[in-house]
């Protein structure tokens, strides 16, 4: 809130101010810290634990990921459960028996032979979602979610959603080439309509503390602009709702805080944020991050293109794609960045239609060709 | 001392009391016109008088040898302005004008026409101070004669034109040297020996003058000053100059708005909050913003008194204006030091505003404007002699600017603000007197028809000043602030709601001031305060709206407070004052307070129970006693040293995270954990005066420490807060400095240089973790700025053209910046240094105005006046700020700033 105190002395200002780089006088050596994304799911029995490392701020957004790690996950006077390293410094476990009346902690020990160890975690019972709702505005769709818990249910609440949408190339490829031989696709080989799944990136988090009834209505989770290439076929999202403790809604408030612009004069002084995780070798390191649990509640919706007001309908602008026409004989000199599309010339097939793989391939932009399970 | 020092209407007289052949014999090269009247009165009767200032770059050369006086001052003066008259044995030096040392011819009506080969004078000029001199020539005889040795006079020093007492003025007889100086009410009190005394009157700004006294008893004499057009500045220095090294009072200055006027601002406008802040040992933590660290305080913790109420919010529109009206402010008076026991509850300085008093002569008026402000200001006579008004408004057309931007969100804000003082002065009679003064500002803003925003001072006092006899006078004050914030959004019916802060303090002081005999002069006084405070007040605006009414208990504590102090004059050398103040605090229910668990930290789920205070029970209490002393040595007519301890406590603390003091920082009453603040400070002096006074020089240094200091949990939530002392820590605080200070007065050229050196430090070490910052090591405050240089220079063409130039450099203030990124929950993440870990660049600017009065002419209808200034001449990038954002997945580091170009303004000023 208080920096709109700066925003607004910015307006006044705004034709005299001015704004130039800085650059934190720090070296790489000294921000290399260890940073554990964790977390627990007790109604799958999942767990989830990444393992990377801080960077300077000036450096690309590629942060060293940590392998060969030991990751556990112990309950309070109980057993603990491995989970297994399943990618590049991503540790997971699924079917666990958790138990929700159980605390538990993570335990990691790295290949330097660091152990560290979270708090023991109190884990919760989420309320259900009442409704994943969205509503049309100008300029475009806005997605929102309502969900009411008991009065002794905890008041904190936090989001992470799972979008996945429909989308198709420019043109559409019947043919593939395999050791210089022209064959036709099939079916299954496809790569005109692709599906892509992005996950959350932002701290959705919202408190009832200051409301009478546990309850959250509407509150705003997503905002797809008119022209998105999500709303151009179909367009779905599983919103997972979790409850944390106000130790773990306090450590997520604080780090949302950290994320926004800070460092005007009206804004609170920027903080650490401290997590929950600590090396038991050396607890003066720093180390980043956070271990939080609880039973989790899903809901997905589809909106399909169709559905939307006439105004949002609009499709996304497209690449410029442009075909490329070769003739039989010169077909050996086909450019290789190429893909073939189809044979050309009528009623005469004399060659054949290529053009670049961004405008054939839908996978390029990320997707896969294979229709996900829940897909309808 | 083989000279005597005396001053006469601004001159200054060299007298010696060697007689020798009058003629001179001496060789000069380039020496200065002081060494030339040396060598020319040692070895003539002449006794030369002239203006000290207007010779200080006369140089003089020749050889003479037995050459009569006319000889060599016709070489001396040889191709220059000056002229000289020589009347028996005394030469006057003039600049430009002669005097004239017989009168016209036919003046004095004789038979007997003398005919003079001197030029004749003009009388005429002489008219408008007749009335002046004729009191001057007057003997005054007070009282009938008694027995005894010694008898008091005191008295009032005014204005003659408006009425106003005179603050500062010296008073004095030249032999012995005994002279004092009038209090803030224009008040003096002078103890002599009976008999005949020429005792001499000077005040910054009026003409000088005398008044010829036969002292019988104890007895009054009041007198009026004229105004003096022509020498402003050269009076100004002499009462400073008496000041500076012959006080006891030690780290304080004074300013005088004339001189503020003169110092180039930002957005046109006089501020004296900006213009403390080129004085040693005062900061700000930015530009365009409010409050001020002094001697690396908190903001909070300056005792701003605006005729004696105190004010909550002393800035405008986010600090880029302070919320006094410069047309109706007479005087600002800083204490860094050394502070007196009349004054007590904040721990870093007291500021001390005072506005004029009405006209008691005439109906007058002035305004101004300026690029973002209008003012006007109307004074005068209710019952001429007897009773004065004065009113003063100022108003803001920042709506209107706004509305012109070719933005839409800025032209959906809004911005604006306005002040009004109001004050009746009435003389009961001779020895009582009546001052009442009003006051509110008012800002209110919104942006892009969001949030509303909206703050308020309101205060009012009343003053009785009573001279019970001609030793003792007192004041009763009793006053009344009250301040208030809200903020309101009502654009989602769902969520409408409105908060309200209110902070109000009701008070009255008395003080007694007793001139017990030459050596020792008493003051005395109570104080009682009563607080009020209403944390917060949320509720919902909209029968829709989800907002849950939350109200937070109001708070309610008394604070008292007696004292007593002793001015001792010991001997011409050493002077002390001594004095102490014992306050005392009780916070009263009715109230409830949460207990927490032993051994645990304060924090919510370790709330046990709920305590139950009823009302008037006592809900803490806290009290002590507060020694101030001042010591000075003078070590020789133009120098002494000062030391000065004192220990100051605070009741009553602002909750702010936040680097600058935001407008909805909430106030925070003592209570069971949030525990009064303590400071102490030692401080050390050296003052010099150099060339009979016109540059003065100060070094000071101090050690400062403060107990119970707030600081705050990282992520602290200090709105609406039931249970604050779950967010907030007690910290220590440590700071030190030297600064020097070298100044000029008088002269076409003035101004002063500052330069400081000064740490402030916090340590705040909890019992847990999570209580303690930076692993509980000293870090640097917010306005720990090590290095600071201040140069305010003006020159005056004439008496119409005035150039000023301001430079300002220091060190950059400490921020805390994000260091590294990291990888967390889908999305890059900054991680944060140390508290105050890393600096924002160093700060420099220039400033240059001028300033062009119109006419001098006395019967003019209006005065005018232009003032052009130019601010940040050299458009330097000074950083106000450090501040990361998030560009499509990249964090980028920016300094932002605020006045990054040159800024010319225009202000327009007026007097009727």
């Amino acid at each position: 809130m208080k920096s709109i105190f700066n925003y607004l002395s910015l307006f006044l200002l705004v034709s005299i101010s001015c704004k130039d780089p800085f650059e934190p006088p720090v070296t790489a050596d000294q921000v290399n810290f260890l940073v554990i994304d964790a977390s627990m799911n007790v109604t799958d029995g999942s767990a989830s634990v990444k393992l990377s490392r801080a960077t300077k701020l000036s450096t690309s957004s590629i942060f060293p990921f940590e392998s060969n790690a030991i990751v556990g996950i112990e309950e309070e006077n109980g057993q603990t459960y491995l989970l297994t390293q399943a990618g590049k410094g991503l540790y997971q476990m699924k079917g666990a028996a958790f138990n929700l009346q159980k605390k538990y902690r993570l335990k990691v020990q790295s290949v330097d032979g660091n152990k560290y160890s979270s708090s023991f975690i109190e884990i919760l019972q989420t309320p259900p979602i009442d409704s994943i709702s969205w509503k049309p505005s100008i300029d475009g769709v806005n997605i929102n979610v309502s969900s009411t818990g008991t009065a002794s249910a905890s008041r904190y609440y936090k989001w992470n959603y799972i979008e996945t949408w429909k989308y198709h190339s420019e043109f559409y490829s019947a043919l593939k080439i395999i050791d210089e031989v022209v064959y036709s696709r099939f079916p299954e080989e496809q790569i005109y309509f692709c599906w892509r799944t992005t996950n959350s990136s932002q701290i959705l988090i919202n408190s009832t503390d200051s409301f009478n009834k546990n309850s959250i209505s509407k509150f705003p989770l997503i905002f797809l602009p008119v022209g998105s290439e999500k709303l151009a076929i179909k367009y779905s999202v599983l919103v997972q709702q979790t409850s944390l403790t106000e130790a773990s809604y306090n450590f997520f408030d604080q780090l949302q805080k950290t994320t926004q612009n800070l460092g005007g004069l009206f804004d609170p002084l920027p903080s650490k944020v401290t997590g929950n995780i600590i090396n038991e070798n050396n607890p003066e390191e720093k180390v980043l991050g956070y271990f939080y649990g609880s039973s989790m509640e899903t809901k997905r919706i589809f909106i399909s293109n169709g559905s939307l007001p006439q105004s949002l309908q609009k499709t996304p602008s497209k690449l410029e794609c442009s075909l490329v026409n070769v003739l039989f004989e010169n077909y050996s000199k086909r450019a290789k960045s190429l893909i073939i599309i189809g044979s050309y010339g009528a009623p005469f097939t004399v060659g054949y239609s290529f053009s670049y793989s961004e405008c054939i391939d839908c996978r390029v932009q990320g997707g896969i060709t294979t229709e996900p399970p829940f897909w309808k | 001392m083989a000279k005597t020092w005396s001053i006469v209407f601004g001159f200054i007289c060299f007298s010696v009391s060697a007689q020798q052949a009058n003629v001179v014999t001496a060789n000069f090269s380039e020496n200065t016109f002081f060494e030339f009247v040396n060598k020319i009165e040692a070895q003539t009767s002449y006794q030369f008088y002239f203006d000290p200032e207007s010779v200080d770059s006369l140089k003089v050369s020749g050889d003479f040898f037995a050459a009569t006086i006319q000889t060599v001052l016709n070489r001396v003066f040889e191709g220059t302005h000056f002229e000289f008259s020589i009347y028996n044995n005394s030469i006057f030096i003039t600049k430009g004008k002669h005097v004239y040392i017989s009168l016209p011819a036919g003046f004095l009506e004789t038979e007997n026409f003398v005919q003079s080969t001197e030029p004749t004078f003009d009388y005429s000029q002489f008219d408008r101070s007749e009335k002046l001199i004729e009191a001057s020539e007057r003997v005054y005889i007070i009282g009938k004669p008694s027995p005894g040795e010694y008898a008091t006079l005191s008295g009032y020093i005014k204005d003659i034109k408006s009425g106003e007492p005179l603050i500062g003025s010296s008073i004095y007889i030249v032999n012995p040297t005994i002279g004092v100086s009038t209090d803030q009410f224009g008040r003096y009190s002078l103890k002599l020996p009976k008999g005949t005394h020429h005792i001499k009157i000077e005040s910054l700004g009026m003409k000088a003058t005398h008044r010829i006294v036969l002292l019988n008893s104890n007895g009054n004499l009041d007198i009026e000053l004229g105004e003096d057009v022509v020498s402003l500045k050269e009076v100004l220095v002499h009462s400073e100059r008496n000041e500076q090294v012959n006080g006891v009072q030690m780290g304080s200055q004074k300013l005088d708005i004339k001189l503020m006027k003169q110092v180039p601002l930002a957005l046109g406008e006089t501020d004296i909050l900006k213009v403390m802040t080129t004085l040693p040992g005062v900061q700000t933590v930015g530009e365009g913003t409010s409050g001020l660290n002094v001697r690396g305080g908190a903001t909070s913790q300056n005792l701003i008194l605006f005729n004696d109420a105190f004010i909550y919010n002393p800035s405008h529109l986010f600090g880029f204006f302070s919320s006094f009206n410069p047309d109706v402010i007479k005087s600002v008076e800083l204490f860094k030091s050394g502070v007196t026991a009349d004054y007590g509850g904040r721990l870093s300085s007291v500021i001390d505003v005072r506005s004029r008093e009405g006209n008691l002569k005439r109906f007058s008026g002035s305004g101004g404007l300026s690029p973002i402000t209008g003012r006007l200001t109307l004074e005068g006579p209710l019952i001429k002699d007897k009773t004065s008004f004065l009113i003063g408004v100022r108003s803001t057309y920042s709506d209107w600017l706004l509305k012109k931007v070719a933005n839409k969100n800025i032209q959906n804000s809004t911005a604006s603000f306005y002040d009004i003082t109001a004050s009746l002065h009435h003389l009961v009679n001779s020895k009582n007197s009546l001052f009442i003064s009003g006051y509110v500002s008012s800002d209110q803003f919104k942006l892009n028809n969001d949030t509303l925003y909206k703050y308020k001072n309101q205060n009012i006092s009343i003053k009785w000043k009573s001279m019970i006899n001609s030793k003792l006078y007192a004041n009763f004050i009793s006053s009344y602030s009250n301040y208030a914030f809200s903020i309101s959004n009502f654009s989602n019916p769902l969520n409408a709601f409105e908060m309200n802060f209110v902070s109000s303090q009701i008070s009255i002081k008395t003080d007694f001031n007793y001139s017990l005999n030459k050596k020792h002069s008493l003051t005395a006084g109570a104080s009682l305060i009563r607080y009020q405070i209403e944390p917060g007040n949320l509720k919902p605006e909209d029968p829709r709206s989800n907002v849950k009414q939350t109200t937070l208990q109001t708070e309610q504590a008394f604070e008292s407070a007696l004292y007593l102090g002793d001015n001792y004059e010991m001997n011409h050398k050493i002077s002390i004052y001594y004095g102490v103040r014992y306050s005392l605090y009780r916070n009263v229910g009715p109230k409830e307070v949460y207990t927490y668990a032993n051994g645990l930290p304060y924090q919510v789920n370790n709330e046990v129970d709920t305590l139950h205070y009823s009302t008037g029970s006592t809900v803490a209490n806290y009290g002590g006693l507060e020694p101030r002393i001042s010591l000075r040595y003078i070590l020789n007519p133009t120098s002494s040293v000062k030391l000065s301890y004192n220990r100051m406590r605070q009741y009553i603390q602002q909750i702010s995270n936040t680097t600058a003091i935001a407008p909805t920082d909430i106030w925070k009453l003592c209570d069971s954990f949030i525990k009064p603040q303590i400071g102490d400070q030692f401080s050390v002096g050296h003052y010099k005066n150099w060339k009979g006074g016109q540059v003065e020089t100060s070094l000071e240094a101090y050690y400062k420490t403060t107990e119970n200091m707030l600081d705050y949990k990282n992520g602290a939530i200090l709105f609406l807060n039931q249970h604050l002392e779950t967010d907030v820590l007690n910290g220590k605080g440590k700071s030190y400095g030297i600064e020097f200070l070298i100044k000029k007065s008088t002269g076409k050229l003035n101004g002063w240089l500052s330069y400081t050196y000064s740490r402030s430090l916090l340590q705040t070490i909890g019992q847990f973790p999570s209580e303690t910052v930076n692993e509980g090591k000293y870090y640097a405050s917010n306005y720990d700025k090590p290095h600071a240089v201040n140069f305010i220079g003006n020159y005056k063409f004439n008496q119409r053209i005035n150039f000023s130039l301001n430079m300002v450099y220091s060190t950059g203030r400490p921020i805390t910046i994000p260091i590294a990124k990291y990888d967390f929950n889908g999305a890059d993440r900054v991680y944060y240094s140390e508290r105050n870990q890393f600096r924002i660049p160093d700060y420099f600017r220039i400033d240059i105005s001028f300033n062009i009065e119109g006419s001098h002419k006395l019967k003019k209808l209006a005065h005018s006046s232009w003032t052009f200034a130019i601010y940040n001449l050299l458009g330097r990038h000074n950083p106000y700020s450090v501040y990361f954002a998030n560009q499509n997945g990249v964090i980028k580091g920016y300094q932002l700033s605020i006045f990054a170009q040159p800024i010319p303004t225009i202000t327009y000023n007026f007097r009727f």
